[in-house]
């Protein structure tokens, strides 16, 4: 094993994470080069101060504020049997919803007056043919009189 | 706690059983708060950490099916939670009041020496950016093998390795001054 791989398996190694032939390699190594065996020190101490360094207990106060949160049903709290249920029932609801607007749609149809004709679109009387000249007003009217 | 006794309890959770929720959150609320503390780096914010992972993980217990274990569950669920609050807002620091163990016949100057190394240790804790410190706090202070960090931190175990040995440099790095004199 040389130094760049040794050091690169350090860390594993202090968390006795490598293979036992890795580990026998790397230990072999740690023996005969002074360099790696100060890395692999300065890794351990580190190690050890932000291992030793842990925070205390959780607070007392933890599990009310979770207790109270699990007992308001909100997002969070809401179980996936009542979230089916739930949908099943807005399903319901809409389906309801649906069939009213057909049968107010159907009484429309049955109790609606005949349509006024439509007023405001005129069709012309003498439409322009292409290629033929077309009849002025006052000539139709000359005509007509 | 073995695998049977927490498919069991999860079992009794899933029922909606009160008293199994308690007892899940007995058996996890020391560890799931100190990956909050070392995360958030104070005591108030790892508080509403912890308690949110717990209410997300409570409130999502049907979806556990057993496919990992519950705990590394419940901290994948956890570094989650840290992770996308952290990204919103830094947290601010406030080192811890528990000191790193006395020797025997420690002098009042070894107690001063060790009280200011642990303040160094949690400060580049908290310099480290959110994965590293997430890989670090889950590898060095919770002690957690490396194919249980995989499943939390979803990487692979080569990235791990990699990841946790950069931030144990940078570690090292801040506190050179300190361990090596």
């Amino acid at each position: 094993m040389n130094c760049f791989a040794c050091e690169r398996h350090l860390s594993a190694y202090i968390d006795d994470e490598l293979s036992l032939e890795t580990r026998l390699e790397l230990e072999g190594h740690l023996d005969e080069c002074a360099r790696c065996r100060a890395e692999f020190e300065g890794h351990q101490a580190v190690w050890e101060a932000a291992h030793q360094m842990q925070s205390g207990p959780a607070p007392d106060t933890l599990w009310e504020g979770i207790a109270a949160r699990l007992e308001k049903p909100g997002p969070a709290g809401v179980r996936l049997e009542d979230l089916a249920l739930m949908l099943r029932g807005l399903a319901g609801q809409v389906q309801d919803l649906q069939r009213s607007v057909d049968e107010m749609r159907q009484d429309l149809d049955n109790t609606a007056e005949p349509e006024p004709p439509r007023q405001g679109i005129r069709v012309r009387a003498n439409p322009f043919v292409p290629g033929q000249p077309r009849e002025s007003s006052i000539e139709r009217l000359r005509r007509s009189s | 706690m073995d695998e049977q006794t927490d498919l069991g309890l999860i079992a009794a959770c899933q029922q909606g059983d009160a008293a199994a929720f308690r007892q899940v959150f007995d058996l996890y609320r020391d560890r799931v708060h100190r990956l909050c503390r070392h995360m958030a780096g104070n005591p108030q914010d790892a508080e509403d950490l912890a308690q949110e992972s717990f209410v997300q993980a409570f409130g999502r217990i049907q979806n556990f099916r057993g496919e990992s274990a519950f705990g590394t569950w419940l901290f994948r669920i956890t570094a989650n939670c840290c992770l996308s609050t952290l990204r919103k807002q830094r947290a601010a620091f406030v080192p811890l009041d528990e000191q790193l163990p006395l020797p025997a016949g420690s002098t009042p100057e070894d107690q001063l020496m060790r009280k200011e190394l642990g303040k160094r240790v949690e400060a580049a804790i908290a310099a480290l950016p959110e994965n590293q410190r997430l890989l670090f706090v889950l590898g060095t202070q919770l002690e957690m093998p490396y194919r249980e960090v995989v499943q939390i931190a979803g990487c692979s175990e080569e990235a791990v390795k990699m990841r946790l040995h950069r931030a144990r440099q940078q570690v090292r790095h801040a506190l050179r001054p300190y361990i090596e004199s």
